[in-house]
């Protein structure tokens, strides 16, 4: 019996896992160690291209998600005879779950595919190169930028989407349901806590990052032309996403405990 | 700066693209790499500028083998080469003042003194009145320019140029070889391009093939 040929399938296996978090660890800590001396213009210049300009898209996920989450809820608060909590579980439900996720998933589409193709042509241009070839740091003057940048956007985006939410939430539960807004807003504020809040910006903030690092590893490790630019902007969703939901498992019973 | 490599081999995974190479470049040499693709040239002449780490062999700068400078010392000896690549690596989202510009970012220069310098390099390179444009609204030839701009911001002891004659049409091309042995001009010059051309005739040559590498010292003038 060969007993090489489990270890090599483990290894097969294992490997390309193993070479994705060293990859990931790598782009953290090299982002850690830059950022007492980021370049500024790249930070400013990510900042609008992955926050302000991705505003109109986040704006409309706040409207829409705040709408849909009072219509669904809408339905069984008003069959259990409990309208007047409607307040409450459409602002729970838009900060704890909906909201972080929604916009993770979104801004792994939108932030994540643009960094990870744009890092990916910069290395398939050369253009990654060419910094080291004028002795300039490729990670301390593009890369690390980016990451920050995109990780602050998202969380600033958040912040935003989440009041649009609650007020397409009161304007919907208004409309829809009938519900006065100050009713709506009344049990909104006594039952929501700014731990709720705290909570619902430490999840986008750890999504924020995680796409940021994921999109990151992914542009850097393009190889090849157009095709590896295509390959690196799927790599950046599909795993920005996978990685989401993965840690929207890990850490909301983690939060929960610690904030509320 | 006198720039040489000792039994340099430089693998990529299974595949060997230099092996054992030897060569001393003395200040103010110049060489032509050349040779069919896969050949090693653009290996060697990243190898000799830091940007491609030996698998075995030494590359020395100075007489010093470059592992075992620090990360300043490596910086500092850096600081005076100048590369120009074949695909220009300029940055469209930049203007090519600001490309040009990139090298002096972190050397601790006034406003004034790299204003000054980036015109004097722009001057020099034909390119004072694009300044302000974008790459990405340049020509091939204005874009090579622009490299060698950028490689000679720094004022450095050694010029590579990466097939700098890529794309161009032979005027364009004739242009940027006399730009270049120009301003090669007590300077170390190593290029490397598909074929010797005849309008930029180094004073060596080394083929590099990816079978049999024959070194053709015509001479060492």
């Amino acid at each position: 019996m060969n007993t090489a040929a489990p270890l090599r399938t483990l290894g097969r296996v294992a490997l390309p896992g193993i070479r994705a978090a060293g990859a990931l660890t790598l782009v953290l800590a090299r982002t850690l160690r830059h950022l007492p001396h980021l370049s500024g213009r790249e930070c400013l210049r990510s900042l609008v291209l992955y926050g302000y300009q991705s505003l109109p898209l986040t704006l409309g996920v706040g409207t829409l998600a705040g709408a849909t989450v009072v219509l669904q809820a809408g339905i069984y608060a008003e069959r259990f005879g409990a309208r007047q909590y409607l307040g409450w579980a459409g602002g729970y439900a838009v900060l704890w779950e909906f909201g972080p996720l929604l916009l993770g998933l979104v801004m792994a589409g939108r932030v994540g595919a643009r960094n990870a193709a744009e890092l990916a042509l910069l290395k398939t241009n050369g253009q990654l190169e060419g910094l080291r070839g004028i002795s300039l740091d490729p990670f301390r003057y593009l890369v690390a930028p980016r990451v920050v940048a995109s990780a602050v956007a998202i969380t600033c985006l958040a912040t935003l989407t989440y009041f649009v939410a609650a007020l397409w939430e009161t304007v919907a539960a208004y409309f829809a349901l009938g519900l006065p807004a100050r009713v709506f807003l009344g049990s909104f504020a006594d039952m929501l806590r700014p731990n709720d809040v705290l909570g619902s910006l430490l999840k986008t903030a750890v999504f924020g990052t995680a796409i940021a690092l994921v999109s990151t590893a992914a542009g850097l490790a393009a190889q090849g032309g157009a095709r590896g630019v295509g390959r690196a902007a799927a790599a950046a969703v599909v795993f920005g996403c996978a990685s989401i939901f993965a840690l929207d498992f890990l850490i909301t019973p983690l939060l929960a405990r610690w904030l509320t | 700066m006198e720039l040489a490599t000792s039994h340099l081999v430089v693998d990529f995974g299974p595949h060997r693209a230099l092996d054992d190479v030897s060569l001393h470049f003395p200040l103010g040499s110049q060489l032509l790499l050349y040779g069919p693709s896969g050949g090693g040239k653009t290996t060697l002449l990243k190898a000799l500028a830091g940007l491609v780490l030996p698998t075995r062999g030494q590359v020395l700068w100075n007489g010093r083998d470059r592992l075992t400078l620090s990360r300043g010392e490596t910086r500092d000896a850096q600081a005076h080469m100048g590369m120009v690549f074949q695909t220009d690596a300029l940055f469209d989202t930049l203007t090519v003042e600001r490309n040009v510009a990139l090298p002096l970012e972190r050397k601790g220069l006034s406003a004034a003194a790299v204003e000054e310098k980036v015109a004097n390099a722009l001057a020099r390179v034909g390119l004072k009145a694009a300044a302000q444009k974008r790459p990405e609204h340049l020509s091939g030839g204005m874009r090579k320019r622009a490299g060698i701009a950028r490689a000679l911001v720094m004022e450095p002891w050694v010029l590579f140029a990466d097939d700098p004659l890529a794309g161009l049409d032979p005027e364009t091309a004739a242009g940027i070889s006399a730009l270049l042995l120009e301003v090669s001009h007590g300077r170390t010059l190593i290029a490397a391009m598909p074929d010797p051309h005849p309008s930029l005739p180094l004073a060596r040559t080394l083929r590099l093939t990816p079978m049999a590498r024959d070194v053709d010292n015509r001479s060492t003038a």
